[in-house]
């Protein structure tokens, strides 16, 4: 049995300094690599004017150039999903010629006032941020036809500037370096996938009401909180107290969340189909508390400096209770 | 502790004596014989398990409870589709939850499970309760272990049934299961403003962890005295050994006070007691008389104040159906039955 | 003195006797054995306590429930804090364990005095053990003085609820349910053996048929019946298992273990 003991102690070493090595690994990132497709830049065109400028942009109601079967498509599939079958273009609108006409622009609907090299960039960042060629889109017989996908591109189009509009240009000042127009573009949900990661995706934000219902019901909210927490890459304390998590909602993370949700709601409500709220905390953020996508995608502000214009909402809040203070 | 353990012959093993009391029950019948498992005698506890004795009102509890548990299993099953592999994987996970409002479950898996399951249920501890009394008054103790079983039915009545009944609604019960019961304690502390401050929920705490404290001390000072049998408690209360006199000392020594093998049981019994009776207090009073007990603290200047405090978001209960965040008429909208 | 008390009151048998021979501190205060250990306690106890009320004091807040001395914050690491800042909690920390351990070795004296087994001081060993892990081992463990918990009554509480949310629900951490169920059935098993002795105490009969009386009852009533010595071996073991699933389950928080709902995310080979 002595002839066992250093081997044992030697293990017993190996095992203790294995168990206690996490500890002095670095701080994991917030997020593993963010794409960076270079063509986005094209996002930042300023000579470019966006359709729809009214404050409330529903494709349905508010008169913007849609094809009504866009939207019948977009409520049954999310995308051609039998790619072996031919593209049917035997039925095609009356303005696109037959005969392809190089250098001109037929049957544009969301897109308009854009120039011809002004929307091949807009085209080039498609290809990117949804990871496609654009076969997956076009007829590269005839560019100007309709397909199924075009048309649910051009939904996703009207969502990206009416959330851009709606949510992200009310706050621009915050980020004077930012370009409004775009700021919510393809890659910020898509990433470089026309099928993104959506491991978060549980949490219709529906659920998160717990005022005025049975410990049951709202039981569904305190439990949708980690679906929340895990999306953003934080714990509970970025955004509560936890002496009181209902009545302690001073923390801006707090009221940013709120303000969040809201958006999330109403980008359910506006763009997607009534059984489906598909969209949620994860769809953007991605398990980052700032979405990498916004802040590489070509554009200047970095977290550091959003850090240093607004420390309190971009660090941990929460942090100090981490540290063992009550309060 | 080896001193006393060390003998080479076991006791005999022993039936309890006949008694007019035994005869009068319908299923008064011993199960079994006795087996020995001799290897307990290393660690120093009683190496007969003996026969059980079953009784009326003990087979009435067992087939309750075996009842309920074939609901239970019932109810799971359905769940998972009949696939009972995935009943055993995701045990945890499964939960059958109560229905909303007083009164009868709409339907089976709307909560009728659960209703059906903890009937079931009550009626088995009520008549384990039953069994208890009817035991005592055979071997003719004082009714102390009734007390304390009652107590306990006490806690586990006034979380399932009596603060249902007080918040109007079967939901504000956990659900049966083993994830979503701990769910059930960390949300109903999320949602009455952090349990941690309810007065009565830290006296639970003083007594479930003094209790742990006063086990340690006395199972502590009884194994350091046993040599001189102190353990032997029931003629140490009449007639105090040495045992008793080293283990008096050296507590009186130690921190200037000591019970005698008599009363440091009345501690015993009351610690515990008191764990379940203060729970059963804490509870009952959440959502009723008060709803936020941080505020409540603040208010009372019990608890710091850690911020603007927006008292409009108090949970109120008030048993308005689930709605979404902005829009107050959604049809069509579908509600997961059991949470995520 | 109790009416058997002269007999055992004897001096002798010390630490310090080992060394000097004749133990000057080896005496009692009425009912109290001092012993050098004793003066060192009631030193570091009395010590503490005074830093508390002059903290206190400085706090400036009227309300004894819920006055807080904070744990010195972040930047000040595994170092010193000015003592407004957590420097008093760093020395009510040390007086508060210096007390309690030499407490513990008081115990052993008193046991070797009393010629009993050292059951008793083993165990407050234990219970020392949860509040070292608490305020000395995690902290050293995760690199500052700051993990360790508020001094206060609420403000402990508090300490308590923020640190369990840290990582999301402490109720899935394992060792944290072994500890709850330790301590439940602790209560439990407590309730029966306190009623078990308070039942049958003092009644007319010869105490061996008393005995058996209490081991039929429980045969009876669930089928075992674990002696009145071996009851008082599971209270021991029971507490002690408690005590050490809570010191697992607070060390494990914060160092292996960051996100408790997600450590059950992991896969079986096989089984799922």
């Amino acid at each position: 049995m002595r002839k066992l003991f250093a081997p044992l102690l030697v293990a017993a070493a190996v095992v203790a300094a294995s168990s206690i090595a996490p500890l002095f690994s670095s701080v994991k990132a917030d997020q593993g690599a963010p794409p960076a497709p270079s063509a986005a830049s094209a996002m930042n065109q300023p000579e470019r004017a966006v359709q729809g400028t009214q404050t409330t942009v529903n494709p349905a109601q508010d008169g913007v150039e849609i094809d009504e079967r866009a939207l019948q498509l977009y409520t049954h599939q999310y995308g051609p999903t039998d790619q072996s079958k031919p593209l049917d273009f035997s039925t095609q609108p009356a303005a696109v010629p037959h005969t392809y006409v190089p250098g001109k622009l037929y049957n544009v609907q969301v897109l308009k006032g854009y120039t011809y090299a002004t929307l091949l960039g807009q085209m080039a960042y498609y290809t990117q941020a949804l990871g496609v060629q654009c076969t997956y889109c076009h007829n590269v017989s005839n560019y100007a036809y309709d397909t199924p996908t075009k048309k649910i591109a051009r939904a996703m189009q009207i969502m990206s500037n009416g959330v851009t509009k709606d949510w992200i240009e009310p706050v621009k000042h915050d980020y004077p370096n930012y370009a409004v127009t775009g700021a919510v573009g393809c890659a910020t949900c898509h990433r470089g996938a026309v099928h993104m990661d959506v491991k978060w995706n549980i949490v219709p934000v529906q659920y998160l009401d717990y005022t005025n219902k049975s410990t049951k019901q709202a039981g569904y909210a305190v439990n949708s909180m980690y679906s929340v927490a895990k999306s953003l890459g934080v714990n509970c304390l970025f955004c509560h107290n936890t002496a009181d998590f209902l009545t302690l909602q001073y923390y801006p993370t707090n009221k940013i969340a709120h303000r969040m949700w809201a958006m999330v709601d109403d980008i359910n409500h506006k763009y997607l189909p009534a059984n489906i709220k598909a969209v949620t905390c994860y769809t953007c953020h991605q398990g980052a508390k700032w979405p990498q996508v916004l802040v590489q995608a070509g554009l200047d502000q970095t977290p550091v400096q959003a850090v240093a214009a607004h420390p309190e909402v971009h660090e941990n809040p929460g942090a100090h209770l981490e540290s063992g203070a009550s309060q | 502790m080896a001193t006393v353990i060390a003998r080479t012959t076991l006791p005999p093993l022993e039936l309890p004596a006949p008694s007019p009391l035994d005869e009068g029950d319908l299923a008064g019948i011993r199960i079994g014989t006795p087996i020995r498992i001799p290897v307990l005698a290393r660690l120093g506890i009683s190496t007969q398990t003996g026969v059980i004795w079953l009784g009326t009102w003990g087979f009435l509890s067992v087939a309750c409870f075996v009842a309920g548990v074939g609901v239970l299993s019932l109810a799971g099953l359905q769940q998972m589709q009949g696939n009972v592999w995935l009943l055993l994987k995701y045990f945890a996970n499964v939960q059958i939850a109560p229905p909303e409002g007083l009164g009868l479950a709409p339907s089976l898996q709307e909560g009728g499970y659960w209703q059906i399951n903890l009937t079931f249920w009550a009626l088995s501890v009520v008549f384990w309760a039953g069994r208890c009394y009817e035991r005592l008054v055979r071997y003719q103790w004082r009714p102390f272990l009734l007390f304390a079983w009652l107590s306990a039915i006490l806690l586990t009545a006034t979380i399932w049934v009596f603060r249902p009944l007080a918040m109007g609604s079967w939901a504000e019960a956990p659900a049966l299961g083993l994830n979503s019961d701990l769910d059930w304690a960390q949300n109903f502390s999320v949602l009455w403003g952090n349990l941690y401050y309810d007065p009565w929920h830290m006296l639970a705490i003083f007594f479930l962890f003094g209790s742990t404290m006063l086990w340690g001390m006395h199972g502590a000072t009884i194994l350091a005295t046993a040599a001189e049998g102190s353990h032997m408690e029931d003629a140490e209360i009449k007639d105090m050994h040495s045992g008793s006199h080293k283990s008096m000392l050296f507590w009186r020594w130690t921190m200037g006070f000591n019970a005698n093998p008599k009363t440091i049981h009345d501690w015993l019994l009351w610690f515990s007691v008191g764990v379940v009776l203060s729970s059963a207090l804490g509870i009952i009073t959440t959502g009723t008389v008060v709803k936020n007990w941080y505020v409540w603290g603040v208010d009372h200047g019990w608890v710091e104040q850690y911020g603007p405090i927006t008292r409009s978001a108090i949970n109120t209960s008030s048993q308005k159906p689930l709605v979404g965040i902005n829009r107050p008429e959604e049809p069509g909208v579908k509600t997961p039955q059991g949470g995520f | 003195m109790l009416s058997f008390e002269g007999v055992y009151r004897k001096r002798g048998g010390t630490f310090l006797a080992d060394f000097l021979g004749d133990d000057p501190l080896d005496f009692w205060v009425g009912r109290f054995y001092v012993g050098l250990f004793g003066v060192i306690s009631v030193g570091a106890a009395v010590l503490g306590t005074l830093i508390i009320i002059l903290s206190i004091a400085l706090i400036g807040d009227g309300d004894l429930v819920r006055v807080t001395i904070g744990a010195p914050l972040r930047q000040y690491g595994l170092g010193f804090a000015p003592f407004q800042q957590g420097g008093n909690w760093e020395l009510i920390v040390i007086c508060a364990t210096i007390a309690f351990v030499a407490w513990a070795l008081r115990e052993v004296e008193i046991c070797r005095k009393l010629n009993m087994g050292y059951h008793v001081p083993i165990m407050f060993s234990f219970a020392i053990s949860a509040f070292v892990v608490l305020q000395i081992i995690r902290p050293l463990l995760m690199g500052c003085w700051c993990e360790g918990f508020d001094i206060g009554f609420t403000g402990h509480l508090t300490w308590v609820s923020n640190t369990g949310f840290r990582y999301m629900n402490f109720y899935l951490n394992p060792f944290h349910a072994w500890g709850v169920l330790g301590f439940f059935l602790t209560a439990m098993v407590l309730a029966m053996h306190g009623s078990a002795i308070l039942g049958t105490y003092n009644t007319n009969a010869d105490p061996n048929v008393e005995t058996a009386n209490v081991d039929n009852f429980w045969r009876d009533y669930i089928g075992y019946s674990i002696g009145e010595l071996g009851i008082h071996v599971l209270g021991f073991w029971l507490a002690i298992y408690t005590l050490l699933m809570s010191d697992m389950c607070i060390l494990t928080s914060g160092t292996a273990v960051q996100d408790w709902v997600d450590f059950w995310h992991f896969h079986i080979p096989w089984f799922h």
